[in-house]
């Protein structure tokens, strides 16, 4: 794995190395968000930025932070990112934040963004931590809008409901309502439904990498660096 | 209790031996799941707060009836009912302490202030009844990992998979 | 006495810190392939969440309504649970080396477990005295290592069994978690709001 190759960066962060589907981080936020598409896109949207954002910061920082201080800087730094994206939220995406409501602050606990600080950004130059930053949290919004569009289509019939709402009347566009309303499965909504969701959509991922001759990644988390 | 007791196994090094007693150190990283995955639960290599230093930490002595050297590696085993009855002294006991001392204070005068220092005072306690506990347990040997085997070359925390 | 109880039983059962509000995931997929290491872990989160969410309602209270530094929640409230991580591990130590070695494991993989900070988000979004606050993180925290301990003991049998190799390992718990939340739901009935 080349450290500085840009191509795999971002394949890994989307694809390859896909957060939630091949190393099994950050699925609180995966389950609890993912009521419909648009609540996954903006959760997602809002953990790359502080991902992002953070990454480069520990990379900028990294030959200074000594290994006693390691994980409290590290958390500060995320908890910092995490408080500037709340109040961005809470001041222009006001309805978002209102459905998002708890799981913002617990961005700081996602497992996510600390295992890639932990095994990229401490060790690769600010470019580079920005880039894995930014991408393994794209690829986690891929995931979470996957999950949530399964579990609104199956569940309510529609995708991107409320997209207009959240994210201003420009999206009103994408709201689809793909299955009349009497003929969802209301249990893909609740709690179970996330379970079975996040579960089948793994068994997806890990059939299409078995078709494209890559060897199946069994237990959780694997590092890039 | 009625359910058979069991051991649980880990892995142990031999770090240092003097005379009929070995000093061993745990070699179990995390328990993130698969050993594989530890490395992303934010801890690696040497400093304070990292695994190096929490495994020195819980360096534990052991007898060397088997005559062990520096180095080995080898399976020692705990009663499961006997870390039970560990987190149970460790943990419930203070926090029991903690809220019998907080629901007095309350009832009493049922002001937010006094039963924060109330509770806070319960916790104390509860820590000493657990020390005074503790220190009953291990006298009683109940709580010592005890030899089981030499662990074989290619034996690691398998005793985590998943 | 009856509102606290039913509070609580809300807190455990109907909304269950993993089940319900899928808090604390990560633990629960990575620490529940052994029943004993599911049950140290429940009970030294038990502990942590108790403590914390102590001192968590102190600062609250008494730091940031009193001089309106509401937006500092996150970062205090993260460093109050790291600090009760480490005060969890200094007195244990403490209290007996021994039982140190064995219920040390767990501790530092509690600061970044979601639950500690949700319970105590929760808790103060919920506006409760002192008693109730730490009664509702107790009785999440008793919910959450029921859980742990119940899908510790379906995964023990689960690895008996032969799994199509695709579903093998996550998947399938994901599988069986969603059918414990199925269960779980049941507990709604008891509608404590």
């Amino acid at each position: 794995m080349s450290n500085n190759n840009y191509t795999t960066i971002v394949k890994d962060g989307l694809w390859d190395n896909n957060g939630v589907f091949s190393m099994l981080l950050g699925m609180c936020p995966a389950m609890a968000m993912t009521t419909s598409a648009t609540n996954g896109f903006g959760m997602g949207l809002a953990t790359a930025a502080v991902m992002a954002v953070s990454s480069f910061l520990v990379a900028v920082f990294r030959n200074r932070i000594t290994q006693e201080v390691r994980i409290p800087v590290y958390i500060l730094i995320v908890a910092a990112m995490v408080t500037l994206v709340d109040l961005a939220m809470n001041a222009w995406l006001h309805e978002l934040y209102k459905v998002l409501g708890l799981f913002i602050p617990l961005i700081v606990s996602n497992c996510l963004p600390l295992a890639r600080l932990e095994s990229f950004a401490a060790r690769q130059p600010a470019l580079p931590s920005l880039l894995d930053g930014l991408f393994m949290g794209l690829g986690f919004t891929l995931a979470l809008t996957a999950i949530g569009a399964v579990r609104e289509i199956v569940g309510a019939g529609t995708l991107f409901a409320d997209a207009s709402l959240l994210f201003g009347p420009a999206f009103k566009v994408i709201e689809l309502r793909l299955v009349p309303a009497d003929m969802g499965v209301l249990m893909m909504i609740l709690p179970p439904g996330g379970f079975l969701v996040t579960g089948l959509l793994v068994v997806v991922k890990r059939l299409l990498d078995l078709r494209a001759g890559k060897e199946i990644q069994m237990a959780g988390a694997h590092s890039v660096a | 209790m009625s359910a058979p007791s069991h051991t649980i196994e880990g892995i142990a090094r031999v770090v240092s031996v003097s005379g009929a007693v070995a000093w061993l150190e745990p070699e179990q990283t995390s328990s993130c799941g698969s050993c594989a995955s530890a490395a992303q639960c934010g801890a690696s290599a040497t400093g304070i707060g990292t695994i190096a230093s929490r495994n020195a930490a819980r360096r534990f002595p052991m007898d060397n009836g088997a005559g062990l050297g520096v180095g080995e590696r080898v399976v020692v085993g705990v009663d499961d009912r006997a870390l039970i009855k560990a987190s149970l002294t460790a943990y419930a006991l203070p926090l029991v302490a903690a809220f019998t001392a907080a629901g007095l204070a309350e009832s009493a005068w049922g002001n937010d202030l006094a039963t924060l220092a109330a509770m806070a005072a319960g916790l104390g306690a509860g820590l000493l009844a657990a020390h005074v506990g503790a220190r009953r347990l291990s006298a009683r040997g109940e709580l010592a990992p005890r030899f089981l085997r030499r662990a074989r070359p290619g034996e690691t925390c398998g005793t985590d998979r998943p | 006495m009856k509102d606290f109880v039913l509070m609580m039983i809300g807190a455990a059962l109907v909304n269950n810190v993993i089940l319900a509000r899928f808090l604390g995931l990560c633990s629960f997929m990575g620490v529940t392939t052994r029943i004993d290491t599911a049950a140290g872990m429940g009970l030294a989160t038990t502990f942590v969440i108790t403590v914390s969410s102590m001192a968590d309602w102190a600062v609250q209270h008494y730091l940031l309504d009193a001089y309106g530094l509401g937006y500092l929640r996150t970062v205090t409230f993260i460093l109050v649970i790291a600090s009760a991580v480490q005060f969890t591990e200094m007195t244990i130590k403490k209290v007996s080396p021994t039982l140190f070695q064995m219920l040390g494991i767990y501790l530092p993989l509690i600061t970044t477990n979601c639950a500690v900070l949700g319970v105590a988000l929760l808790l103060v979004e919920g506006h409760l005295s002192f008693i109730g606050a730490t009664l509702f993180a107790f009785a999440s925290s008793l919910g959450y290592s029921l859980v742990m301990v119940i899908f510790a003991g379906l995964r023990e049998r689960l690895a008996l069994v032969q799994v199509p190799r695709l579903f093998a390992g996550p998947p399938i718990a994901f599988i069986v978690a969603s059918l414990l939340a199925m269960a779980f739901m049941g507990f709604s009935g008891i509608s404590t709001g």
